[in-house]
C-alpha cells in the first residue's frame, strides 16, 4: 500500500515537475531563443538576390523556377518583398509585392505583364503552394516574434552543432500549421531544420537550410534551402545564386509604381 | 559515385574569388562578366591556368586525374596568385583540352549505361556562365565514368564557419551538402573568415538584380473551332498565328529605360484579324516621387473582372478578342505623381486608335458590313484629336479608391448605316467621369466600377459591382478555388451599347497549383430581364514545359430575343485551341 501511494506521489510529481512547471519556464526561454534570434538578423536594410527552385515530384521528375527578388526591412512590422518571376517562361515578367504584416493580413498585388494590370490579392490565407512548389506563401514571410507562441523543448546536437529545439504555435488562425519545431544553431541562431506540422498535427513537411554564408559580418543566409513534404513525396529546394545587401533600397521600391514597372 | 563536371562550376562558382583576389578590390558594380573578362584579358592568367592551378592544389578532388571530373561535393581550396602563374599556359591548355575529349570519349562509351541527369543547378550555373568552354554535353546526361573509383562516403563536413585556413580567400558556395572528397585527413574547406564576409555572392551573372537588356519573344498558334457556320455563311474553322516581341533597356542606376513590343497577327480568313500593331514602345524615366513616360503602352484601370468600364486609356483590339481584355498601343505622354496623399498619374493622348473589327469573313461580327477604312469623328481633326485623362488612386489600408476623368474621343464607336447597306464606325467626343474601389475584407475582396459618360447631348450611367471570394486548399488539396459574382448595370437599359444592361455574371476559379500552374476559369452572365439570354466562357491553361503554354478557351451565346445585343452572336459558340511558344 504504501509504496502504491509513494508510486502515486511520485507521479503527482513527475505531472507537477516533469510537466507543468517546465511549461511555463519553456515559453519563456523560447521567447528568449527566438528574441535572440530576431535581433541578430535586424539591421540588414535591404537585400536583393536571384533564386532557383527546383521541384521534385514522388517519381523524381524535376522542373525548374527562377526569380529575382528586393526586400526591404521593416522595423517594428513586417518586410516588404517584391519577387519577379523568370521562368517557367509562360509566367515572366509576373510580378509578386508583399508588404507583410504582424497582427493583420499581408497587403498582397500581382502585376500581370499579359493584361498590364495590377491585381491585390486577399491574403487572409497564406498556406497555399507558392508557384506550386512544397513552399508555402507562410513559409517564406519574415521572422517576427508575434506570429507564434515559443516554446523552448530541448537541446539536441544536429550533425555535431548543439541546437536549440524551439516550438513555434502560429498565431494566425489561417495559418496551415499546428506547429512548427524549429532547430536553432546555439553558437549564431541560424535556423539550421524546420518540421511543419499540419492540422492533423501529424509531420507534413521538413525544411532543412544548408550552405550558410555571412554577409555585412553578421548576418546568415542559407543558400540551399530544401523542403520535403513526408505526405506526398515531393520535395523543392530552394537554391539563392547571389545575394547582395546595402544597395540603399526604399519604400518607394516597393509600391505598386515600382511593381508595375518592374521587369 | 557521383560526377560533377567541373567546368560549370568552375564559371558559375570560382571566377568570382580568383578575379576578386587579383582584381580587388571589388566592388557591387562589378559583375562575373567584367571581372572574369579582366580575368582573361590583360592580367596574367587564363581560364586554362586556373583551372590546371586548381586541380594542382586539390589533386585527391579530380578523378583519374581529369579536371572534367570533379567529385561531387568535393571543397576545392583556392590556388594563390603565385600557383595560378606558375602554371603554363599553353600546357594547360592543352591539358584541358586533352581532357576534354578523354571526358566525351568516355561519355559516348557510357551511353547506353546507366546515367544520371545532372542537377538543374549545375545546368542553371553552367547556363549562366557566360563562359563559352563548357561543352554542351554538360547540360545532357552524364554517365557514370568507368574511371571513378570506388570510395566510401566520407560524413558530411560542417558547411561554413571552418578554420580560417586561407585568410585572404572569400568563400566558395561549392558542390552543396554532398558527401566530400575521401580522404583520411579531414577536407580542407574554403571557409570565411570572419570579418572578411562578403556583400556579394560568388556565383553572380550580373551585379544587378534587374538584367539590363532582355529580350522575349511569344509565337501563338490558335485555332478556333465553331460549333455552326456563321449567320453570313462563314466557315467553322479559323486558325490564326501571332508574334509579340518584347526589348526592354534599363540604365544601370535604373532611373531611366527604353521598352519596344511589336506585336504581328496574322488571320487563316479574316483579313481585318492581320494586324501589325506596336504594342509598347517608351521612354520612361523615374524620379523621387514622379515618373514620366514619353512614347506608346498600354493603361489599365480597375478592379472588376467581367467588364472594364474604368478602363478607358487604350482602344480595344476587338478582333482579337471579344473580352476586351486585348489592347491596342496608345501613344502618350505621362505623368504620374505620388506620394503619401496617394497617386496622381496626368496623361495626353496625342493620337487616336480605332477599334479593331471582324471583317467579312470573320465571326463574332454584326450583320452588316463596316467599312472600317472609312471612319467617322466627331471631331475636325479626326485620329489627331488631343485626348486627356486623369486618374487619382489612394490605398486606405484595406481600402482602394480611384477616381478617373476622361475628356477625347470615344473609344467605343457608334455605327452609321449607309445608302450601300453598309456600316461606318462613328467615334464621338466624350468626357467620361469614373470611379473604381475594392475593399479586402478577409478572403473577400468587394469590388466596384462606376461611370458617367457624356457625348455633349446625353449621358449615362453603367456599374459594375460584385465580390471575389478565395478559399485554399479545398478539399483537402493544394487547389485554390475562387467564387466571382458581380452586377452589370446599364442606365440605357435596352439601348445599351454592351450587353450588361442590367445582368449578373457569375463565375469560378479553378487553380490546381501544380507543376504545370494549370489553371481554369468558368463564367456565365446571366440576363435578369430576359431568362432565356446568356453568354458563358471558359478559359483554361496548362503548362506543356519550360517554353509552352497550352489554352483552351469557349465562348456561348444563347437567346431567342432580336432585340439583345449577342442575337448577331448566337451561331457564333466556339472552342479555341492555342499554343503558346515563349523563347
Amino acid at each position: 500500500m504504501n509504496l502504491l501511494k509513494l508510486k502515486g506521489a511520485a507521479t503527482i510529481a513527475v505531472l507537477l515537475f516533469g510537466f507543468t512547471a517546465p511549461v511555463w519556464a519553456d515559453a519563456a526561454k523560447g521567447l528568449q531563443i527566438a528574441t535572440e534570434r530576431k535581433a541578430r538578423d535586424e539591421g540588414w536594410k535591404d537585400s536583393e538576390a536571384k533564386t532557383t527552385m527546383i521541384l521534385r515530384n514522388a517519381q523524381g521528375e524535376e522542373s525548374t523556377r527562377q526569380i529575382r527578388s528586393i526586400a526591404l526591412e521593416v522595423a517594428n512590422d513586417g518586410d516588404k518583398g517584391l519577387t519577379i518571376f523568370d521562368e517557367p517562361k509562360d509566367v515572366r515578367g509576373t510580378a509578386f509585392l508583399n508588404h507583410s504584416h504582424t497582427g493583420k493580413p499581408d497587403d498582397q498585388w500581382l502585376y500581370l505583364p499579359a493584361l498590364k494590370r495590377v491585381k491585390r490579392i486577399a491574403s487572409r490565407n497564406k498556406s497555399g503552394p507558392f508557384m506550386g512548389s512544397e513552399f508555402a506563401y507562410e513559409d517564406l514571410s519574415s521572422f517576427e516574434l508575434e506570429k507564434f507562441r515559443f516554446n523552448y523543448l530541448k537541446d539536441e546536437t544536429l550533425n555535431g552543432v548543439n541546437t536549440f529545439v524551439v516550438e513555434q504555435v502560429p498565431t494566425d488562425e489561417f495559418s496551415g500549421y499546428s506547429k512548427t519545431l524549429v532547430w536553432v544553431d546555439q553558437q549564431d541562431y541560424k535556423v539550421l531544420k524546420i518540421e511543419f506540422y499540419d492540422k492533423k498535427n501529424s509531420l507534413l513537411k521538413t525544411l532543412l537550410l544548408q550552405d550558410y554564408q555571412q554577409y555585412l559580418g553578421k548576418y546568415w543566409r542559407a543558400l540551399k534551402m530544401t523542403m520535403h513534404n513526408h505526405q506526398t513525396g515531393k520535395s523543392t529546394d530552394l537554391l539563392t545564386q547571389d545575394i547582395q545587401f546595402g544597395k540603399g533600397r526604399t519604400d518607394a521600391d516597393f509600391d505598386t509604381n515600382a511593381l508595375q514597372r518592374s521587369k | 559515385m557521383r560526377l560533377t563536371p567541373l567546368l560549370p562550376l568552375l564559371c558559375g562558382g570560382l571566377l568570382w574569388p580568383l578575379a576578386a583576389a587579383e582584381l580587388g578590390p571589388v566592388t557591387g558594380k562589378d559583375t562575373l562578366w567584367s571581372l572574369a573578362k579582366a580575368a582573361r584579358g590583360d592580367a596574367p592568367y587564363s581560364m586554362y591556368q586556373v583551372i590546371i592551378a586548381l586541380q594542382q592544389k586539390n589533386p585527391r578532388a579530380f578523378i583519374g586525374n581529369n579536371v572534367h571530373h570533379v567529385q561531387h561535393g568535393a571543397r576545392l581550396q583556392i590556388p594563390t596568385a603565385a600557383e595560378i602563374a606558375a602554371v603554363d599556359v599553353e600546357q594547360a591548355r592543352q591539358k584541358v583540352e586533352a581532357d576534354e575529349q578523354l571526358w566525351r570519349q568516355l561519355q559516348k562509351r557510357g551511353a547506353n549505361s546507366k546515367g544520371r541527369v545532372i542537377s538543374a543547378t549545375d545546368r542553371l550555373i553552367a547556363a549562366q556562365s557566360k563562359f563559352s568552354t563548357a561543352p554542351e554535353q554538360f547540360q545532357t546526361v552524364l554517365p557514370a565514368a568507368p574511371a571513378a573509383p570506388a570510395a566510401p562516403a566520407a560524413p558530411a563536413a560542417p558547411a561554413a564557419p571552418a578554420a580560417p585556413a586561407l585568410a585572404a580567400a572569400p568563400a566558395v558556395p561549392f558542390a552543396p551538402s554532398a558527401p566530400p572528397v575521401p580522404d583520411k585527413t579531414p577536407p580542407q574547406t574554403v571557409a570565411i573568415v570572419p570579418g572578411q564576409s562578403r556583400n556579394t555572392s560568388p556565383a553572380s551573372g550580373s551585379a544587378s538584380w534587374t538584367d539590363r537588356l532582355q529580350s522575349n519573344s511569344t509565337l501563338g498558334l490558335e485555332s478556333r473551332v465553331f460549333a455552326r457556320q456563321g449567320l453570313q455563311q462563314q466557315a467553322k474553322l479559323h486558325n490564326s498565328v501571332n508574334f509579340l516581341q518584347e526589348w526592354y533597356w534599363q540604365s544601370e542606376d535604373e532611373s531611366h529605360s527604353w521598352t519596344l513590343s511589336p506585336y504581328l497577327r496574322w488571320d487563316q480568313r479574316d483579313a481585318e484579324r492581320h494586324l501589325l500593331d506596336i504594342r509598347q514602345a517608351f521612354w520612361l524615366t523615374v524620379g523621387s516621387g514622379w515618373e514620366l513616360k514619353l512614347g506608346v503602352d498600354q493603361i489599365f484601370w480597375g478592379v472588376t473582372e467581367s467588364q472594364h468600364l474604368v478602363d478607358i486609356i487604350n482602344q480595344t483590339d476587338f478582333a482579337d478578342n471579344i473580352d476586351g481584355e486585348s489592347k491596342l498601343g496608345q501613344p502618350m505622354l505621362q505623368f504620374n505623381w505620388f506620394g503619401d496623399f496617394g497617386n496622381l498619374q496626368t496623361l495626353v493622348l496625342p493620337y487616336f486608335r480605332e477599334r479593331t473589327l471582324a471583317g467579312f469573313n470573320g465571326r463574332l461580327r454584326l450583320p452588316l458590313l463596316v467599312e472600317q477604312d472609312k471612319a467617322v469623328f466627331a471631331s475636325d481633326k479626326e485620329q489627331r484629336h488631343i485626348d486627356w485623362a486623369l486618374r487619382y488612386s489612394k490605398q486606405l489600408d484595406q481600402l482602394d479608391i480611384g477616381l478617373s476623368y476622361f475628356s477625347g474621343t470615344s473609344r467605343e464607336p457608334g455605327f452609321v448605316p449607309t445608302a450601300q447597306g453598309t456600316l461606318l464606325p462613328y467615334y464621338g467626343q466624350i468626357k467620361q467621369l469614373g470611379l473604381d474601389a475594392q475593399w479586402i475584407v478577409d478572403s473577400w475582396i468587394w469590388k466596384l466600377e462606376t461611370i458617367r459618360r457624356s457625348d455633349g447631348q446625353s449621358h449615362y450611367q453603367a456599374l459594375t459591382g460584385g465580390f471575389e471570394y478565395s478559399m485554399v486548399g479545398v478539399f483537402d488539396s493544394d487547389f485554390d478555388l475562387g467564387w466571382l459574382m458581380e452586377y452589370q448595370y446599364d442606365s440605357r437599359g435596352m439601348f445599351a451599347s454592351t450587353p450588361g444592361q442590367r445582368d449578373l455574371f457569375f463565375g469560378t476559379r479553378l487553380a490546381w497549383n501544380d507543376a504545370a500552374g494549370t489553371e481554369l476559369l468558368f463564367g456565365i452572365t446571366q440576363d435578369l430581364d430576359d431568362s432565356g439570354s446568356r453568354s458563358g466562357l471558359l478559359e483554361a491553361s496548362t503548362r506543356y514545359n519550360n517554353n509552352v503554354r497550352l489554352r483552351l478557351d469557349a465562348w456561348f451565346f444563347q437567346t431567342r430575343s432580336p432585340e439583345q445585343q449577342i442575337w448577331w452572336l448566337r451561331q457564333d459558340d466556339y472552342l479555341q485551341f492555342g499554343i503558346d511558344y515563349y523563347f
